[in-house]
């Protein structure tokens, strides 16, 4: 025979042999996990786990739901024009904040159940330590339910569908408002010590569920509830069911309130955590790092974290970054705080935060020699959560003007460019002085990109070399709970309870880390209002405003939808450079006019049957226990 | 053969085309119309604003009617028009019309059943907590101020106003929402009540004002506007409204 085939037949029975494996016919399948396999290794229930804590909603956020954020009065949208339906929300829909994620409450039951049925070669402690954080994760998805939906169908274990025909053993109805809360704290309370995640320094994860975010969850939620069984019940017609599947009794009131304030405590007497004050020379600095900073930050107790270099990141800071420093060539200057919101932050000495343009008598402008003189002595908190005229932002300063005022002899000309960073000067104004007419970060009142409120945001973007950019991105953490909102959670709770001293010295020490005297805030001239306002200023864009708003009962009055109230429009601040020659105290220096955003439209409009939202029909339709929402 | 082929691709090409109508169901063709009433007046409300995000219904006065005998439920809400009236176009069936809560009136669940054959038109009857009457508006030259005076009426014992408005509107569509400038006034249910509210732009001097300077300036050159009287019950989110009245200002 030719070698060649020798060769080939000695190679093919060398093959043959070298094939012959024992169970050749037996092998396990690469693309299939067993039960046993998952919930006996703990790196693959911490994949599961990863997966669960990415699901938890929220109404804001870095990702996902972000644009939510110009909705309000704390903000409007000045981004794409493909979005201003943003800034003419002429009602809120009674859908808007709807959510009922039992696909997530299934898993996770199913989840707890599987631990207990497969788990053999994991720890007890181990053990108890997942079975804790899903709980914990549950209960914070019940906490958002009930907080849009009201009561809902609790259901803690599978539910599964025999076939039969008949479905009704599934239909779970839904159970009263506070027994939801009455869950949440229950289950904070029972899995607070197997929780674990704090190392071997003491520290507590922040990005994993421990002892501390536990009782972060419960002083919010316990806080809600007493809020609701309060407020709810002060209104001229209560909202409420029947059933109790919306509205709280009055007289639980003072049991949510101490819940909350107990557990808030627990937290801040605890040493784990401690107001960020790593920048102590510049305050405004201090307080957007407390916020955004990663390293060396003792205030944040839970976050959703993201990590470029695994890429998880996102475009905030491409998207919000202001218009003349953005590094890429599209978006920028998407949500754009409102003239509002900077008026809420007040001035050092205490007094109200009204900017002050004119002279008392209404006569004239005030002068001023840099556009940031307005903004002197305010709140260091203004600073760290929006760029304002005359400051900077990852060292590039932010040019804001809006155009030039001339004086033409015995009034002020308005003169506005078309063009971002023009002079005023030949061709388009041929008699014009040649320096700045419109700023190159505007305001402008119709471009798109770029703000059209005066004012750019700061907090959560991104101050990192090039993370404006598509190509690098973000990776700014969303913040779910930091020590300040449990000082502003026991400020409240102590407040209700009569313990005015106490939530004045909590209030003082946000102030104070702001750049007010110590003590600013006594028991003396503690207020309601005041208590609410600070929430508002320190926790701005940190999906606060909307439910703080709700559970205060007081939505539908200060967004009612009319034109006359300053509350439901968003307001905007415009700098003007003097051209008056001759007149060495006014040519040159700026003033500011207020109006309201040229490109919001519709006040902002709550009604009553938007305080829960409306249950889907589909939803109804399947399970025809399910009663509706007030209202729809 | 090249014959027969030609014929073939013809003919399928004549029955696919025969297929091809637009639409496989026609679309609705009664029109339901009514108006909601109290002893036969029709009751003034807000203008409907539908909100276009999303498909739930966004508020204004609305009811809401059902069908039985499907499988699943969904609700084809009928909004009401600020003039008491409103208009449905639908299959003919039998439905439950139902007065929706939130709404100025009586808190009324029993539904009423309707039989659609053909278009046809119904009155809703509700009992408002509250009627406002005799609407009358003046335009007062001098100071530029517009006064309305009306007499509100207690319908529904052991209800209170929480307060009274008029609103000035540039169109036809004048409520408290869609509106120039309205302002707030009190009223005693049976007894004459007035409210006054300027309509000079130099009257809203602050910095929040500035649109309403605007829109009144042209409100003062178009020399006429639209108003009504609204009469919000305590507790209750919407107002019972009279109708639109046309008043000039000329000076």
């Amino acid at each position: 025979m030719k070698t060649i085939y020798k060769l080939l037949i000695a190679g093919c029975l060398l093959i043959t042999v070298a094939g012959c494996k024992k169970d050749w016919l037996e092998r396990k399948p690469q693309t299939i996990i067993l039960e046993d396999q998952v919930w006996n290794d703990p790196k693959q229930i911490l994949g599961l786990l990863a997966n669960y804590y990415d699901r938890l909603p929220t109404d804001l956020g870095v990702d996902g739901n972000w644009r939510n954020m110009a909705d309000y009065d704390d903000a409007m949208w000045s981004g794409y024009t493909g979005e201003d339906g943003r800034n003419n929300i002429i009602s809120y829909a009674y859908s808007r904040w709807a959510y009922w994620d039992y696909t997530l409450i299934r898993d996770i039951n199913l989840a707890l159940e599987s631990i207990e049925k497969y788990s053999v070669k994991l720890t007890d402690v181990q053990k108890k330590q997942f079975s804790g954080e899903l709980r914990f994760i549950r209960a914070y998805v019940y906490f958002e339910l009930v907080k849009r939906m009201g009561g809902v169908p609790l259901v803690t274990k599978q539910l599964i569908y025999d076939f039969s025909g008949d479905p009704s053993s599934l239909q779970q109805p839904r159970v009263k408002e506070s027994d939801i809360y009455d869950f949440v704290g229950s289950e904070m309370d029972a899995i607070r010590e197997d929780l674990k995640n704090v190392d071997d320094k003491g520290t507590p994860s922040n990005s994993r569920a421990n002892k501390f975010t536990a009782l972060a969850l419960k002083s919010r939620a316990m806080l809600y509830a007493a809020s609701i069984a309060k407020y709810n019940n002060l209104m001229a017609a209560p909202i409420t069911l029947p059933g109790g599947e919306v509205g709280i009794p009055a007289s639980k009131a003072t049991e949510y309130y101490t819940k909350a304030l107990e557990a808030a405590k627990e937290i801040i007497t605890s040493g784990a955590f401690a107001l960020y004050k790593g920048n102590p020379a510049n305050l405004g600095e201090n307080f957007y790092e407390a916020v955004v900073k990663k390293s060396n930050n003792k205030e944040a107790i839970f976050v959703r974290d993201f990590l470029s270099a695994k890429n998880k990141r996102h475009a905030f800071s491409y998207d919000n970054i202001p218009l003349g420093i953005r590094e890429d060539n599209l978006s920028s200057s998407c949500v754009t705080p409102s003239l509002n919101l900077v008026e809420a932050y007040e001035y050092l000495d205490g007094s109200n935060g009204a900017l002050k343009t004119n002279l008392p008598d209404n006569s004239d402008y005030i002068y001023y020699n840099n556009p940031e003189d307005i903004f002197a002595n305010k709140d260091a908190r203004l600073y760290g959560t929006v760029i304002y005229p005359g400051t900077s932002f990852k060292g590039r300063s932010v040019q804001m003007q809006a155009g030039v005022m001339k004086w033409n002899g015995s009034a002020y000309q308005t003169i506005e460019g078309s063009q971002l960073g023009a002079a005023y000067g030949p061709p388009a104004f041929p008699d014009g002085d040649g320096k700045l007419l419109t700023g190159s970060s505007g305001p402008h009142r119709s471009i798109q990109e770029v703000t059209n409120s005066g004012f750019y945001l700061r907090k959560f973007v991104d101050a990192g070399a090039g993370t404006s950019t598509r190509g690098i991105l973000s990776d700014t953490w969303w913040v779910w709970f930091r020590l300040g909102e449990i000082y502003l959670n026991a400020a409240e709770a102590a407040f209700e309870l009569g313990q005015t001293a106490d939530a004045a010295t909590w209030i003082s020490a946000l102030r104070e880390r702001a750049g007010f005297a110590p003590n600013s805030v006594t028991s003396a001239t503690i207020t309601m209002d005041r208590i609410r306002n600070e929430r508002r200023i320190e926790l701005a864009f940190e999906d606060h405003r909307v439910w703080d708003l709700k559970r205060w009962r007081i939505a539908d009055q200060v967004w009612n939808g009319q034109p006359n109230n300053p509350n439901a429009t968003v307001y905007a601040l415009y700098c003007y450079r003097i051209i008056r020659p001759g007149d060495a105290a006014r040519d040159g220096k700026y003033v500011f006019v207020k109006l309201t955003a040229p490109r919001f439209r519709a006040p902002r409009f709550f009604q009553l049957g938007n305080y829960y939202s409306a249950i889907d029909q589909g939803i109804i339709n399947n399970n025809p226990k399910i009663v509706r929402n007030p209202f729809h | 053969m090249k014959l027969n082929i030609h014929l073939s691709i013809s003919l399928a090409a004549l029955l696919m085309l025969a297929a091809c109508t637009k639409d496989n169901y026609d679309p609705p063709g009664s029109t339901l119309t009514g108006r909601v009433v109290y002893q036969g007046q029709p009751i003034g409300v807000r203008t409907p604003a539908v909100n276009n995000t999303g498909t739930s219904t966004t508020g204004g006065v609305q009811l809401e009617l059902w069908q039985r005998g499907y499988q699943l439920f969904t609700k084809i809400p009928v909004y009401i028009n600020q003039d008491g009236s409103f208009s449905a176009s639908l299959f003919d069936g039998d439905y439950k019309l139902v007065r929706l809560g939130g709404a100025p009136w009586q808190n009324n669940t029993d539904s009423i059943d309707i039989q659609v054959r053909g278009s046809m038109s119904i009155d809703v009857p509700v009992i408002p907590y509250f009627t406002v009457n005799t609407p009358a508006f003046t335009f007062n030259k001098s100071d530029t101020t517009i006064t309305g005076t009306f007499t509100a009426t207690q319908v529904v014992a052991g209800r209170t106003v929480e307060s009274a408005s008029i609103s000035v509107g540039s169109t036809q569509f004048v409520d408290i929402i869609n509106c120039v400038v309205s302002r707030n006034g009190s009223a005693t249910p049976g007894a004459p009540a007035s409210i006054t509210i300027s309509v000079n732009p130099a009257r809203y001097p602050a910095a929040s004002q500035d649109l309403i300077r605007k829109k009144l300036a042209e409100l003062l050159q178009k020399q006429y506007s639209y108003l009504r009287i609204g009469v919000k019950t305590n507790g209750v989110g919407e107002s019972v409204y009279t109708s639109v009245q046309k008043l000039d200002l000329k000076f």
